[in-house]
């Protein structure tokens, strides 16, 4: 064995820090010190060295005997044998790959951060779709790779950390047992963006049948930094500060406040006023500011007005003190004003180093947030250390990954529609109302008892909910795995990996007393305990057959067992006010419980054959071996198989063309189902009969004849390069079919059972992906790169089972449906009865799509609009298309870049609309003077909602019809046309252009930094979510909503406001 | 199954049911479609803007598919109680169906398990009434006093009131068919018949019903739920006019006077009327009567009632009033009365009984109408029951209110949406059976 010593700079001279050198084909590899240099042992010095480096030109360099080698890489030049990571962790060649992976570095990530990871991809990767979570900074974030294949699953992609599977659980089950639900955020989210070295993602299912069932919706592979490659210690620090601001919150009408016909003045908030029991805004216009008494009117006694409980009262029980009338005047920016700038740090200092033998990784991360709604916050703190030592001359390498993690939150906010979620208030809220008379909202003598509000016997003050109403949680996690690997020969290797994944969440909800849904206050504590241990190994042998064959053949196996734990613990009476604990408990506990678990042994084997660098095969297969499914069915193989030909290496293309590649792939992967899901049985409800345990049969019917669900996959692409790599074309296509998918089925309730599991169903997905890199300038001193990705994807059900015609994935009003040879995602919901004026006949339409022009609403003899209760499909929430433009550009030190965001098509439809129509809130109600205006169905138009835009006509009773002319009140009028059911009414197109980042970053000079002792110093300015534009003017399209515990996309349902945030970024290594 | 015991179920057949039919059904519509009641706000239900009431159909049939097992488990154990018990709660639920429906899934019914039937035939409601009648007479004849009953929520062993609560069922149902007897092989002499052989209640304790608990997650929903819901609740016009005409003590107990502090009125309000019509009627809820403080302030003064003595008795009246049984149809009218104003804590005193109005009259019709008027202010809380006999008897005269959507009483509820998804064949053979799926289209009951 040979030393070969070398440095690797950029044209400019400046070193390369981090490149990689490697002789293919062995595990002789480095990466390059701070200097550049790197010092390899090589088996022969007739070996060649592959050099490598992130954007620039991939050089392969024969040694010659030569003991010292410089290296001159070009910045972008064509990078042929980059290399990328792929299932298991294996490193492979990008171009011998028959599948599309895309690689996003960590850098890329992190440059403008955002705390959860996953909101961090939005935009830069083709084929995959991230949509932000409804309660702000720590919720969880969705994403979907190729749309939607599942009926029943999530759709969402396994997550991998150094090649073993950790979890990404959806934390939104706080609800239930009369709390409203909260997000906890998914578990994905709590790794650090600073320690990620890079993402790939694994697309299709030959790319991902290695992982086997559970990746059958894509695979996000996370590789961490680690201090491989480096020389002698070495340190960084890189801090983020970030301020948030709500994107956009919903217009309000700012002429009348809250009443009832125009009447409106405060008794007790219970109805002892004029009109102070409605909490709509039909009261007093506010010009010229007539005086009427508020709920902070101040009184003869000193207190308030709505000091209901404390204020004197006569011995009628009337109020013996005197309320003095207020000015009646718009509050236009009270919402708003609610809202506080959060913001959000993240400070890491990592501390990194090694020699031959070993190396090391220490980060500490910390991450501090507060969010837009008071009262709310986020903490995270990780600990990760990574490790590698080399045995017994580098034959035997180990290496060791841990990251602790405790995050934890005082306060998540609730969400979904109900009083526990401030954003249900709002649309309920008076215009009049001065946020700031809320603020102090215990009543005079009465803390922890009575809260203060402007109306009592509908609503919690807000800031009552957001400082007393609390959700706190305390996550402890710890993940990561020890590997080994030993090389028998230079062609044989085993690697024998153990990896956990373990976490323990305790969550506490408090409830004041006074609180609406719990007039004597709550405490609630759920514990939930998750853990996930995998082993696996792997058999490599790798032959040297010469230049013109190569062949790589694995053989694994992996035992996957998980476990969960759930206990949840309520006192839903306390007995003294303010006093948290379950000793204080004024009546019986209530408790809930479940525990599972399941396992998965697999067997594997894959074959990686090449010929003469131009033809690559790739063929997998895997076997696994469920828990969950029963005994005669619960083995089940599945193979793969796929081939990319580098054409360039064998045709003579025009010297334009520097590279291109073909490719074609087949995967199949199979999967198997939730525990319990075999054997019926009974349960106990949570609440007893004075003591008496009560029990039933579950309501859904399990199915001891399950099978494995399969998907396929087919994909073809081309990766094509021009001008020396200077613009890269990679397209993909593919088409997955997924058939026997585990539905859980709803049933006629009439048949004994609300829903069945059974395998049924055919969905299949098609989709073309894009992606462009351009460097349109590359001069010394300027550089700008484009980077455009493109998405189309779209799934449509090809057939369900036997006589089922349609299978209700989600609804939250609107419902979202499944119905054979239409698309995934077409929502369904009811609207107003037509007429077609032309033939004078009442029309059933299935799709908004049918309504002509010359249908009329049917209006009632009093002048009500008719409501048909037939569901008609009203769109697909899913996108045509999306597009990630990226620009980045450098002049000297300085470098900016913007990333936009398009989407195009889907439909959104908004609860904020429909029931702030009805209550008078929305902007839309105040566009006619209420008290003068004629309000005629069909003929006083609501404009800027498309569907209320349309004549309105009566029956005659002998068959025809003539235009409504009954005028109603402006309450009824608006209370009739906007309305919860009347889905229609809600909807908006959901396209959107998000300036999704911006950034502008300055790199201090090279001397500057060194006199302090640091290798580089980068500042940047950072903003994301800078620019909206859509349709509707009320809130972020991009945005889910929840309902029966599930995510239902495709609605807006009071879900916090999505943030603006700006914010600055310093990088500092030493 | 063969884990489960039947006393853990039993009982949570009788409280989710019972717990329906009062906090949901009985406050929710059964009040208001009467005209018992009236909204001020979300007037919806007074619009007969009425729903198809999904989740009252799926809890039925669940609670119809666990009084099965309780049927099975009683079979199993060899305990005729536990088969009494849930044929009788399992007939109950499928009547409560086809009441609200008309035809509905019965015969093919809660064969999802058993048979893998998922999508059952809607049966024709004459078919479903005689097998209920015969399910009700089987069930009274199954129960045995010398064999215990363990989980007993409702009567704590105590099997002849089971007993009694199978043969109040039966009268009701009987009564209920009075139009219908000759499609289904009645006549007045089995009702006679079974009246006189069979064991009824005869003390208002004898009542089916399950009492709210003081503490607790078993207290009376209103007694916890936002203010808000439960003020929208007002005394109805309609109400307030007989209670008023009578003079009677209900009125103090049942609502409460106006709010306003000028005033100590009882005002109703008119069922029907939009959003902004009803909440500024006479001038705003501040005088409008709310309902009594037995509804919001104490935790257990409701019951969950599945049928009680008063109605019992009323329905004696009217049969021996209509000349079907023998015996003095005036003095189970009086019980009647009486009873329902000793359910109240409160006494029909004899002035109350002996004026006009009250007092029996030679008319057989006004004795008819007089029947049914009382029987209406003792249904107040029962589940749908005064919605359901309001449809027989057409008494008393209700109107329906000026924004209403339908120019009559309603008959019957529209079939849940999600029947037109996952049963859509049978969903579509039975309303061609019974006409359009309306609130306004006759069941066979109803029908000419």
């Amino acid at each position: 064995q040979q030393t070969v010593t070398g440095r690797i700079t950029d044209p400019n001279n400046e070193p390369l820090i981090g490149a990689s050198v490697l002789i293919p084909g062995t595990n002789a590899g480095t990466v390059t010190n701070f200097d550049g240099d790197f010092e390899l042992t090589v088996p022969s010095l007739n070996d060649t060295l592959l050099v490598t480096y992130v954007g620039y030109e991939t050089l392969r360099e024969p040694i010659n005997g030569r003991t010292e080698v410089m290296f001159l890489l070009r910045e972008g030049a064509l990078d042929l044998n980059a290399v990328t990571v792929t299932a298991l962790g294996i490193e492979r060649e990008a171009k011998a790959l028959g599948y599309a992976v895309q690689e996003i570095d960590g850098e890329q990530l992190d440059r403008v951060k955002d705390p959860n990871l996953i909101n961090n991809l939005a935009g830069k990767l083709a084929g995959v779709r991230v949509t932000g979570g409804g309660s702000g900074i720590g919720s969880s974030s969705r994403i979907v790779i190729r749309g939607e294949s599942s009926l029943s699953g999530d759709n969402q992609p396994l997550f991998v950390v150094n090649g073993v599977p950790i979890n990404n659980d959806n934390g939104n089950n706080g609800g239930g047992n009369g709390n409203m639900a909260a997000d906890y955020g998914n578990s994905a989210a709590d790794i650090n963006p600073d320690d990620i070295e890079t993402i790939t993602v694994l697309k299709g299912a030959n790319a991902t049948a290695l992982y086997g069932s559970r990746a059958a919706n894509g695979v996000v592979l996370i590789t961490t930094k680690s201090g491989a490659g480096k020389r002698g210690i070495g340190a960084s620090f890189s801090s983020n500060t970030t301020f948030e601001r709500p994107l956009r919150i919903p217009e309000y009408q700012n002429s009348y406040g809250q009443g009832a016909g125009g009447q409106f003045a405060f008794g007790d908030g219970f109805g002892a006023g004029t009109n102070d029991n409605i909490d709509e805004s039909w009261g007093p216009a506010f010009a010229g500011n007539p005086l009427i008494v508020q709920h902070n009117s101040p009184t003869s006694s000193g207190l308030r007005a709505g000091d209901f409980a404390v204020r004197p009262r006569t011995e009628d029980g009337q109020f013996a003190d005197e309320a003095t009338a207020l000015p009646w005047t718009a509050a236009p920016g009270n919402i708003e004003d609610f809202f506080e700038t959060g913001y959000t740090t993240i400070n890491t200092v990592a501390l990194y180093g090694g020699d031959e033998q070993r190396n090391f990784r220490l980060s500490y991360s910390n991450t501090a947030n507060e969010g837009i709604l008071p009262n709310t916050d986020l903490s995270r703190n990780n600990l990760t250390l990574d490790v590698g030592q080399n045995f017994l001359d580098q034959k035997l390498r180990v290496r060791a990954n841990a990251n602790y993690i405790n995050s934890s939150s005082d306060n998540r906010p609730n969400n979904s529609y109900g009083t526990e979620n401030v954003m249900y208030l709002w649309v309920w809220f008076g215009r009049q109302i001065q946020m700031n008379s809320l603020r102090d909202y215990w009543q005079p003598g009465q803390e922890n008892i009575q809260q203060f509000n402007y109306n009592y016997n509908w609503h919690d003050n807000p800031y009552f909910t957001m400082y007393e109403n609390t959700n706190a949680f305390d996550e402890n996690r710890l993940f990561g795995n020890v590997n080994a690997t030993y090389d028998f020969t230079d062609e044989l290797q085993l690697m024998v990996r153990y990896g956990l994944d373990t976490y323990d969440e305790l969550r506490t909800g408090r409830r004041a007393w006074s609180t609406q849904r719990f007039p004597r206050g709550q405490y609630r504590e759920d514990n939930i305990f998750f853990q996930e241990r995998n082993a696996d190994f792997l058999l490599t042998y790798a032959p040297q057959i010469g230049e013109t064959f190569t062949a790589t053949i694995s053989a694994g196996g992996n035992q996957m067992t998980q476990e969960r734990r759930f206990r949840r613990t309520s006192a839903n009476e306390l007995a003294v006010p303010g006093v948290y604990s379950f000793n204080n408990a004024a009546i019986p506990l209530v408790n809930n419980q479940f525990n599972s678990r399941r396992r998965i042994n697999s067997l594997y084997a894959t074959a990686n054959l090449g010929f003469r660098n131009f033809l690559y095969l790739d063929l997998s297969a895997r076997n696994d071996w469920s828990s969950t499914l029963p005994a005669a069915n619960n083995s089940y193989f599945y193979p793969s198989a796929s081939l990319s030909a580098v054409l360039s290496e064998v045709i003579d293309f025009p010297a334009a063309v520097s590279f291109a590649k073909l490719r074609a792939g087949y995967g199949q992967v199979g999967a198997d189902t939730d525990p319990y899901r075999l054997l019926g049985y009974f349960q106990f409800s949570s609440n007893t009969y004075g003591g008496q345990l009560l029990g039933t049969e579950d309501n859904l019917l399990a199915n001891a004849n399950l099978k494995p669900e399969r998907l396929n996959t087919l994909e073809f692409g081309a990766d094509l390069r021009f001008l020396r790599g200077r613009l890269g074309l990679d397209l993909t296509w593919y088409n997955n079919v997924s058939r026997d998918q585990i539905l859980q089925v709803p049933v006629s309730q009439s048949s004994g059972y609300g829903a069945r599991y059974f395998n049924a169903g055919e969905i299949e997905s098609k989709g073309v992906e894009l992606l462009l890199n351009g460097e349109p300038v590359s001069r010394g001193n300027f550089d700008w790169r484009v980077n455009l990705n493109f998405t189309r994807a779209r799934s449509t059900v090809n057939e369900l089972a036997p006589g089922i015609e349609s299978y209700q994935l989600s609804s939250n009003y609107l419902t979202v449906l499944a119905r054979p040879g239409e698309r995934m995602g077409d929502v369904y919901g009811t609207g107003f009865v037509l007429i077609d004026t032309e033939t004078n006949e009442r029309v059933t339409v299935d799709d908004v799509a049918d309504i002509k022009d010359t249908y009329a609403h049917l209006y009632d003899a009093n002048g009500f609009p008719v409501r048909d209760p037939n569901l008609r499909r009203l769109g697909n929430y899913n996108p045509d298309f999306q597009l990630g433009l990226n620009n980045d550009f450098r002049i000297g030190n300085v470098d900016f870049g913007f990333l936009w965001d398009w989407s195009q098509g889907g439909v959104i439809m908004s609860r904020t609309l429909l029931i702030g129509g009805t209550s008078g809130m929305m902007a839309e109600t105040a566009e006619y003077d209420r008290e003068t205006t004629d309000f005629i169905g069909g003929t006083t138009r609501v404009t800027g909602v498309s569907e209320l835009d349309r004549n309105g006509v009566v029956a005659t009773g002998d068959g025809t019809y003539v235009p409504n002319t009954t005028a109603l009140s402006a309450r009824d009028f608006y209370w009739s046309h906007f309305n919860r059911d009347n889905e229609t009414v809600g909807m908006y197109d959901a396209t959107f252009l998000k300036l999704r980042e911006a950034r502008i970053g300055y790199n201090l000079p090279r001397e500057w930094v060194s006199g302090i002792g640091a290798q580089r110093i980068r500042l940047s300015l950072i903003g994301r979510n800078l620019l909206l534009f859509t349709e509707n003017p009320h809130f972020d399209p991009e945005v889910f909503s929840y309902g029966g515990g599930g995510i239902v996309p495709g609605v807006e349902d009071m879900a916090t406001p999505s943030s603006r945030s700006f914010g600055f970024n310093l990088n500092v290594v030493f | 199954i063969e884990q489960a015991s039947p006393d853990l179920i039993l009982p949570k057949i009788l409280y989710e049911v019972g717990n329906e039919l009062t906090s949901s059904l009985a406050w929710g519509t059964g009040n208001t479609l009467a005209q018992l009641v009236a909204s001020n706000n979300f007037t919806g239900t007074d619009r007969y803007l009425l729903g198809s009431y999904g989740g009252t159909w799926n809890l039925l049939y669940r609670n119809a598919r666990d009084a099965q097992n309780v049927i099975a488990l009683g079979e199993r154990l060899n305990n005729p109680n536990y088969q009494a018990a849930g044929l009788l709660l399992r007939a109950f639920c499928m009547q409560f169906l086809t009441e609200m429906y008309g035809d509905v899934p019965f015969s093919e019914a809660l064969a999802g398990k058993t048979e893998g039937n998922f999508q059952p035939a809607y049966t024709p409601q004459r078919e479903i009434y005689v097998q209920l009648l015969a399910d009700y007479e089987r069930a009274a004849d199954l129960f045995d006093p010398t064999v215990g009953l363990n989980g007993d929520i409702l009567h704590d062993g105590d099997i002849p009131r089971w007993i009694e609560f199978a043969n109040a069922l039966r009268l009701r149902t009987m009564m209920r068919l009075e139009d219908k007897w000759d499609e289904v092989g009645l006549s007045a002499a089995d009702l006679q018949s079974f009246v006189s052989e069979a064991n009824h209640m005869d003390e208002l304790e004898d009542s089916a019903l399950l009492p709210y608990l003081p503490v607790g997650a078993n207290r009376w929903p209103q007694h916890t739920g936002r203010v808000g819901g439960f003020d929208e609740k007002r005394m109805s016009v309609t109400v307030e006019g007989v209670l008023k005409e009578l003079n009677d003590p209900r009125l103090g107990i049942l609502f409460r006077p106006v709010d306003n502090p000028d005033s100590d009125e009882y005002v109703g309000v008119p069922n029907g009327l939009s959003e902004d019509a009803a909440s500024n009627y006479n001038g705003g809820a501040l005088n409008q009567s709310r309902l009594g403080t037995r509804f919001r302030e104490e935790p257990d003064a409701v019951d969950m009632v599945f049928i009680h003595y008063p109605e019992v008795q009323f329905l004696l009246a009217e049969a021996a009033e209509k000349g079907y049984i023998a015996g003095d149809a005036e003095a189970f009218y009086l019980e009647g009365i009486r009873s329902t104003m000793a359910y109240y804590g409160t006494e029909a005193t004899d002035e109350y009984l002996s004026q006009e109005g009250v007092a029996y009259t030679d008319d057989r019709d006004e004795n008819l109408r007089l029947i049914a008027r009382q029987k209406w202010l003792s249904l107040f809380m029962v589940g749908l029951e005064a919605w359901f006999d309001y449809r027989r008897t057409g008494m008393p005269e209700l109107t329906p209110g000026p924004d209403a959507t339908l120019d009559h009483i309603p008959l019957r509820i529209q079939y849940p949406d999600e029947e037109q998804v996952l049963n859509t064949a049978n969903y579509e053979a039975a309303v061609t059976r019974q006409g359009a799926d309306m609130i306004g289209t006759p069941t066979w009951l109803l029908g000419e």
